[in-house]
């Protein structure tokens, strides 16, 4: 625990939450010379002991079991069971998964590192739907080249070019081969006009940042054992080799404003249970972008009774994912899905066009999970015993095929994110989920249907099983809470990441985001929160 | 700990020690005025008629890359030969010198026998004296076509603006001219002449191991006052890295094959066999994977004929030890916690965390990544490789091939130790231990 003789509780910039956004920003402000102090409420994590409780773990399926919860720093867990941390309102289940501990949940993710297109940034304009950025997407280019140059980013080539993402500068690192499987359904569906191409990813292709380039141990969920995909946790450490001072087991549970209704100090809660209190010029939150609001909300005062940075009611609000549908087959050649990474490959030339007014546009990502145990469990659930269960494993996950689609959600006041009268162990309140689909998410899952039976039928696929209409699963691309925008009454941010409540409060990370768009944030994420970066050094000089 | 950026040139911080002996050089070099004086005559050549143009700075291109000079000459790869490397040694701190064509920080304007003299004996511009972090001691040996032809080729470096930090030397050892008593005891000038009897390609060999590629700088030990002693290449000691016997013995490559060393010379990995990291990797991807395959065969002949000169019969050979794990399992079944702020963190509990991943739980390595069990940097008596293998990490890139291996530094000193011993004991020579002061010594 910080000792506060020996750690000084003060600096020109306090970051809240050490995953990828906080650590980007990190690194870039102490670059700039800015003293920077970094609290995260859960503890640290090696990369060592998450390999280690992977590979002796008995839940293999879920990717949050290697990841030890801190009593002090719960976060949701389904699997075996509802752990009843994130109490779900619905109608809609909203089954977030994120790790509270140094490196935030790219500790576990497939590395996909797309930026959005263009007109994702103008879709009331275009299409009058959802809401316009305040930003464009040139204006948020430079830190989109930042973010990949720091979290190392592989993509582009021959066949992918930028993906319709024009770039400044050329991809930090070549892109990453095809995989067989992928090659093949490339061929195969291109007699249906669907595109599937390499996509970018935050995973070394050569040596990179002192890390090894990725060899398919498709294993980036629930961890990459090598370290060729990028984690929050090594921004972290580059920022402590510049002299970041971070505090870890720090539970943020209130922003103190003082005069102006500037935010004067952060009073977090450690493992001890004992309470301290850090000041600074500038704050950034980074602490996940449902964690985030629950601290903006608990920071109740006389100069902010909804809570910092909510005079107008907004922050929690417009909360949104990537709702997702799938569909597995079984292909009718030798396809052997499960070498390399998880996500090596995306169809990529759905995401846009005037449909867009109607109806959401998707993204299709061939998963690349190797599916033995899950084909595994399937059959001797069914009965299947012996030789016939083993040549039936053989035969069928060499053939298996899941394509999982993803939707734009739109900005709905109403999906939102309230504190619970329910407490936690150490006595901060849970959240609740309130999550509904609109009408223009069914219409997209219409569309996507269409498509999937194309690829099915282009592949000679049998055995096919759709999910279904209205059912989607989280993609784990908590978007919106934070919205940036120019109107108060609509947004939390403005196009400087900053509080349109208070002058020295920012925002990073993927809760910036006032449109989820068709792409995994993380980049998007860390590109807003090192704008907030440069805002505040903007701010400092 | 993890973003250590200085880069130590261990082979020239070995190099370095060879100052201790200054004193004593200074004492027993009353009276040897007339070695001295010998040993400063730089024998100038002259060229040969005909003898210049395109080819001969072709020629001084292949004498550059086998003598490894943009190795120690270069700190930032975008500028080559501009110097700059860091040499730590006990006496303070040293920068190679930018010897690109830039007038005022290169080698611009320097004679031609300036730069034979610098190369050949140790004695720069105006007489100023070389630190023997520069192996003139080995260089001394080169031809004279070759050191006409070196001096074309450096001219063609185009000049880089560029210029090193100063050194840091504290005294005495910042007395260049004292260099000239260490040089009496331990420096002998002259050219490498063939030896009669041998064959053209035993010769050509020999040439290349002793003068050019300077192998013994780092692969023979220094005696009492740090010049190269008489056990010539039996394995020296560069602090932070290990420099292997490689004579004929059994410690030594006596159980290699012919195309095994060619092999290992020309691309640094002989799969269950060797892997070079560290300087040796430094040296195969700067200059031996660029030698003609004739030289490396002509090495290899020299090489295999050298007498063993370790310590025949104390030494088990260094290959073919150990044997594959079978742990895991039983491991799997004990459900070992990973406690990574605990020094008490079991051994096979870190190696199926961090290593089998890449060396197979087994040990038996995967395509390009190297079998643990026979390799000879588990079957020799010496840690010292190892545990800087853990904390440093491999990067070699041969051919545009990278092998990379990241470094474990987040490990304590005591897990290190820890898993570094129980690496000897499962897969090489079980009689290694390593503690943790040994890995604090080598972080």
């Amino acid at each position: 625990m910080p000792d506060s003789n020996s750690t000084p509780m003060s600096a020109d910039v306090v970051i809240i939450g050490a995953g990828a956004a906080g650590g980007a920003a990190a690194v870039k402000l102490l670059r700039k010379g800015l003293s920077v102090l970094m609290l995260e409420a859960g503890a640290p994590l090696d990369q060592g002991m998450l390999v280690s409780n992977y590979r002796n773990g008995a839940y293999k399926n879920n990717h949050m079991a290697p990841y030890p919860m801190m009593p002090w720093a719960p976060h949701p867990n389904f699997v075996p069971h509802d752990n009843g941390y994130l109490i779900q309102k619905g109608p809609a289940p909203y089954t977030a998964q994120y790790i509270r501990g140094v490196g935030g949940t790219t500790w576990h993710w497939a590395g996909q590192a797309w930026r959005l297109i263009p007109n994702d940034f103008r879709m009331q304009s275009l299409y009058g739907q959802s809401v316009d950025w305040p930003i464009s997407y040139d204006e948020l280019e430079p830190y989109y080249c930042e973010a990949e140059v720091e979290m190392g980013v592989s993509g582009g080539g021959a066949l992918a070019g930028d993906y319709g993402s024009p770039r400044s500068m050329p991809y930090p690192m070549d892109v990453l081969p095809l995989p067989y499987a992928f090659e093949r359904l490339r061929q195969r569906y291109q007699s249906v006009g669907l595109e599937l191409l390499p996509g970018p990813q935050a995973r070394n292709s050569t040596a990179y940042d002192d890390r090894p380039a990725c060899c398919g141990n498709n294993n980036c969920m629930p961890i990459c054992p090598i370290g060729a995909q990028y984690n929050g946790s090594m921004s972290v450490r580059r920022a402590q080799g510049l002299g970041l001072n971070l505090i870890s087991n720090a539970v943020v549970f209130k922003l103190e404003t003082g005069e102006g209704n500037r935010i004067v100090a952060a009073h977090f809660i450690d493992q001890n249970k004992e309470v301290h209190r850090v000041t600074g010029k500038h704050f950034l939150l980074t602490a996940n972008a449902m964690e985030s609001v629950k601290i903006l909300l608990m920071s109740k005062d006389e100069r902010n009774p909804n809570g910092v940075a909510n005079a107008t009611d907004q922050v929690g609000r417009r909360l949104m994912d990537h709702p997702a549908s799938a569909v597995e087959y079984l292909a009718d050649e030798p396809l052997y899905v499960g070498r390399g990474p998880m996500c090596p490959g995306s169809i990529n030339n759905t995401r846009d066009g005037a449909f867009r007014s109607e109806r959401s546009a998707l993204r299709i990502d061939v998963h690349n999970d190797n599916p033995t145990r899950y084909l595994t469990e399937k059959y001797v659930a069914q009965g299947y015993y012996g030789n016939e269960l083993n040549d039936k494993i053989k035969r069928d996950a060499e053939r298996f095929v899941l394509l999982k689609s993803m939707f734009e959600m739109l900005p709905d006041p109403e999906n939102r994110i309230v504190l619970s009268d329910q407490k936690d162990a150490w006595g901060i309140p849970k959240m609740e989920v309130h999550y509904r689909f609109p009408e223009y998410v069914h219409r997209g899952y219409d569309v996507c249907r269409e498509h999937f039976a194309d690829c099915v039928k282009a592949s000679g696929g049998t055995e096919v099983k759709f999910s279904e209409r209205g059912q989607y699963t989280n993609s784990q691309h908590i978007t919106g809470t934070l919205s940036m925008g120019s109107d108060p009454h609509t947004s939390v941010c403005n196009k400087l990441a900053q509080a349109h409540d208070h002058e020295n409060l920012y925002f990073g990370g993927t809760g910036v985001m006032p449109t989820a768009a068709l792409v995994n944030s993380t980049l998007t994420g860390v590109a807003l929160s090192l704008l907030a970066a440069d805002s505040i050094i903007k701010a400092s000089v | 700990m993890l973003m250590k950026t200085g880069t130590i040139k261990a082979r020239a911080r070995r190099r370095a020690l060879a100052w201790a002996g200054l004193a004593v050089a200074v004492a027993a070099g009353i009276g040897a005025g007339s070695v001295i004086w010998q040993q400063a005559q730089i024998d100038m050549p002259v060229a040969k008629p005909g003898q210049g143009g395109a080819a001969l700075v072709e020629r001084g291109r292949a004498v550059a890359l086998a003598s490894d000079c943009v190795a120690c000459h270069t700190s930032d790869a975008s500028k080559p030969y501009a110097g700059g490397m860091t040499f730590d040694t006990p006496f303070g701190r040293l920068y190679s010198t930018n010897i690109t064509q830039d007038p005022v920080n290169g080698i611009g304007t320097f004679t031609d026998a300036e730069i034979v003299g610098s190369v050949r004996n140790g004695i720069s511009q105006h007489g100023r004296r070389l630190y023997p972090a520069m192996p003139y001691t080995s260089y001394t040996g080169m031809s004279d076509d070759d050191a006409l032809a070196l001096v074309a080729y450096l001219r063609t470096i185009k000049p880089i603006d560029s210029k090193p930090p100063e050194n840091t030397m504290s005294f005495p050892f910042n007395q260049r001219w004292a260099m000239a008593f260490w040089n009496l005891m331990n420096f002998k000038s002259g050219r490498q002449l063939p030896v009669a009897g041998k064959s053209e390609e035993w010769n050509r060999g020999a040439y290349l191991v002793q003068s050019l590629e300077h192998c013994g700088e780092c692969h023979t030990a220094r005696n009492f006052i740090q010049g190269l002693g008489s056990a010539h290449l039996a394995g020296g000691d560069l602090g932070i890295w290990k420099a292997y016997d490689i004579t004929s013995g059994p410690g030594g490559v006596g159980t290699w094959s012919d195309n095994e060393l060619f092999t290992y010379l020309k691309t640094g990995a002989v799969h269950g066999k060797a892997n070079a990291a560290g300087p040796m990797a430094e040296a195969v991807e700067n200059s031996l994977n660029h030698l003609p395959d004739a030289d490396l065969h002509a090495m290899v002949a020299y090489l295999r004929d050298l007498p063993a000169n370790g310590n025949p019969g104390s030494t088990p050979a260094r290959t073919g030890q150990g044997q594959a794990y079978t742990g895991t399992t039983a491991l799997r079944a004990s459900h070992p916690q990973y406690d990574p702020n605990s020094d008490a963190l079991g051994a096979e509990v870190m190696f199926n965390a961090n290593c089998a991943t890449c060396h197979a739980v087994t040990g038996k390595g995967v395509g390009e990544y190297p079998r643990l069990f026979g390799n000879s940097v588990l079957g020799a008596t010496d840690s010292t490789n190892v545990v800087s293998v853990l904390l440093r990490g491999v990067r070699r890139k041969v051919d545009g091939q990278e092998v990379f291996m990241p470094s474990f530094a987040n490990l304590s000193d005591a897990q290190v130790a820890t898993l570094s011993t129980f690496l000897f004991k499962q897969f090489g020579n079980s009689k290694v231990q390593v503690t943790a002061a040994e890995v604090a010594k080598l972080r």
